[in-house]
């Protein structure tokens, strides 16, 4: 972690918690997990398919529930804390022929009403604005969602999770199948959003991690955290046209291997 | 214009207009949530359900001389239990949702041949049922189509956003605050009330057709929900009463006369990309 770890808020704080989808076996996704998130970080959660990434994330925003252990968010259980999280779903499970705008979609941010019903306000209509430009989609806000790449979708999702103003973003899977110059757009509007949010990333694209991503927290059944360290930065800048960090998790990948 | 005299002057032809003309409101409304969120089978087992409630709702009518009760009671009762029952089911287990629509559909259809086979006298209404008969439809039908017609309308207005969102993308709706179960159970409820409505039209067989035709066509050439359901509502009103003087003219059977307009349009539309201007 940073240096400066004591005077920052911990926004998530995960304490052995254990997990499992069929709870009659003992068939763990998760087992004792620790895992903190503080403000302004920028955390990458890799991994390899089935090994707990989604979970794990399922978890902090209290779609389930952890069968052992406690997390808490913002100091509140998750299922309340979530209103004050961005989330960023797959993109792949959108149907794309839904007759929807840019704007209707990131309105749906907006969703948090006091009495559940009714029309959109003016601060919602702002508010979703601001999202559109943090992204810079605004100038598309009348397009349908169909007539979008794929990489002004991943924005698009972005400014859905942005619109409730959240203290936390949540992205999963932002970068799929897009290719690296669509990426870098998207981690440079990431960076930015970073410097006054709280962003936690999954993506099982674990060689090459972004310069400015602090630490990257491999999940696979148990967690390790690892800070990012430069290596081979001219090699890899060569290869991508930019500055990527890499990290090492070989080693603990042979931990995991010999504990299963 | 011999249809359209027909309208003024014959009481059954004005009210078989009316009935048109509310049952395509509503078609065009829930028909464009039942096309998003991929819900046909679900509306096609609600319809079929409901020949089980009005089978028990005329065999006591008939036995017990309770004339009070009409069918289309025991149609909205058998419609709202199917729906709660799907909605239910898909809540808490995903997997069996679809064993569960086709044992509905299926059960819903034998109670109701049992119901009226046991029902004393010629049951020359069975046909009315499963392909309809707007002719016969009177103002105490259509009274009741007004209520709920009224019903599903305020549901949806007060609702829009919600629904769009559950339809859209349910999980994000769901860690957004939504109430999504609730959202998704009263989207059913309010699918079997349209189905009722569609029913005196076009008789069960052929609701899912004036549900999900005119929203199929219209979603091609919408920008968001609430113009597929005025475009997709326009449709249905064209289609339906074009099906109607096509039947009176012809002398033919108006429910398949309506679909079969519905379906020539949609199978155009299909077969000509010129039209939507988008081939792929």
């Amino acid at each position: 972690m940073n240096d400066n770890i004591e005077q920052k808020k911990r926004l998530i704080k995960i304490e052995n918690v254990s997990f499992s989808y069929n709870k009659t076996k003992y068939d763990l996704v998760l087992k004792d997990v620790n895992l903190s998130v503080y403000q302004n970080d920028f955390i990458w959660i890799v991994g390899p398919n089935g090994g707990g990434k989604s979970t794990l994330m399922k978890l902090i925003l209290g779609l389930i529930k952890p069968d052992k252990g406690k997390i808490s968010v913002f100091n509140e259980k998750p299922v309340k804390a979530r209103k004050r999280i961005g989330y960023m779903p797959q993109h792949v499970q959108l149907d794309h022929n839904f007759p929807v705008t840019v704007m209707d979609i990131t309105l749906m941010g907006r969703l948090d009403k006091p009495i559940g019903i009714g029309p959109y306000s003016t601060e919602d209509k702002e508010a979703a604005n601001i999202a559109l430009k943090q992204v810079n989609l605004f100038q598309y806000a009348k397009k349908l969602l169909k007539e979008l790449s794929g990489g002004q979708v991943r924005r698009l999702l972005i400014a859905r999770a942005l619109a409730c103003e959240p203290e936390l973003l949540i992205l999963d899977e932002p970068t799929a199948n897009l290719d690296r110059v669509v990426e870098k757009d998207l981690f440079e509007i990431l960076k930015k959003l970073n410097e006054h949010l709280a962003i936690v990333m999954v993506s099982h694209d674990p060689a090459f991690v972004s310069e400015f991503v602090h630490n990257v927290v491999c999940v696979n059944q148990t967690v390790a955290i690892h800070p990012t360290s430069v290596m081979e930065r001219e090699y890899i800048g060569e290869l991508y046209g930019t500055s990527m960090r890499v990290v090492r998790h070989d080693k603990h990948q042979h931990e995991h291997e010999k504990r299963d | 214009m011999e249809f359209i005299e027909a309208i003024f002057n014959h009481t059954f032809m004005l009210y078989a207009f009316l009935a048109c003309l509310l049952a395509s409101v509503v078609s065009g409304v829930i028909g464009t949530y039942v096309v998003t969120r991929k819900i046909t089978y679900i509306a096609g087992a609600i319809a079929h359900s409901v020949l089980g409630g009005m089978g028990i709702a005329h065999y006591f009518a008939v036995v017990n001389e309770w004339t009070w009760l009409h069918p289309l009671y025991g149609a909205i009762a058998a419609a709202v239990i199917s729906a709660v029952i799907i909605a239910l089911v898909s809540i808490r287990a995903k997997e069996r949702e679809d064993s569960v629509i086709g044992a509905i559909w299926a059960i819903g259809m034998a109670i109701g041949l049992l119901f009226i086979s046991m029902t004393p006298g010629y049951n020359e209404e069975l046909m009315s049922y499963l392909f309809g008969n707007i002719l016969m439809v009177n103002q105490t039908d259509l009274l009741l189509m007004v209520i709920l017609d009224a019903i599903v309308i305020i549901f949806v207005f007060f609702f829009y956003n919600q629904l769009q969102a559950v339809c859209f993308d349910e999980e994000f709706a769901r860690i957004r605050g939504v109430r999504t179960n609730l959202i998704y159970l009263l989207l059913l409820i309010a699918t079997a009330l349209t189905v009722v409505i569609l029913i005196t039209v076009v008789g069960i067989i052929l609701v899912i057709a004036l549900l999900t035709l005119p929203a199929a066509i219209a979603g091609r050439f919408t920008r968001n929900l609430w113009q597929t359901m005025i475009l997709s509502s326009s449709l249905a009103v064209i289609f339906s009463i074009t099906g109607l003087g096509l039947s009176y003219i012809a002398n033919l059977p108006s429910g398949p006369s309506i679909i079969v307009v519905a379906g020539f349009f949609y199978l155009l539309l299909i077969i000509s990309p010129r039209l939507t201007g988008s081939i792929k």
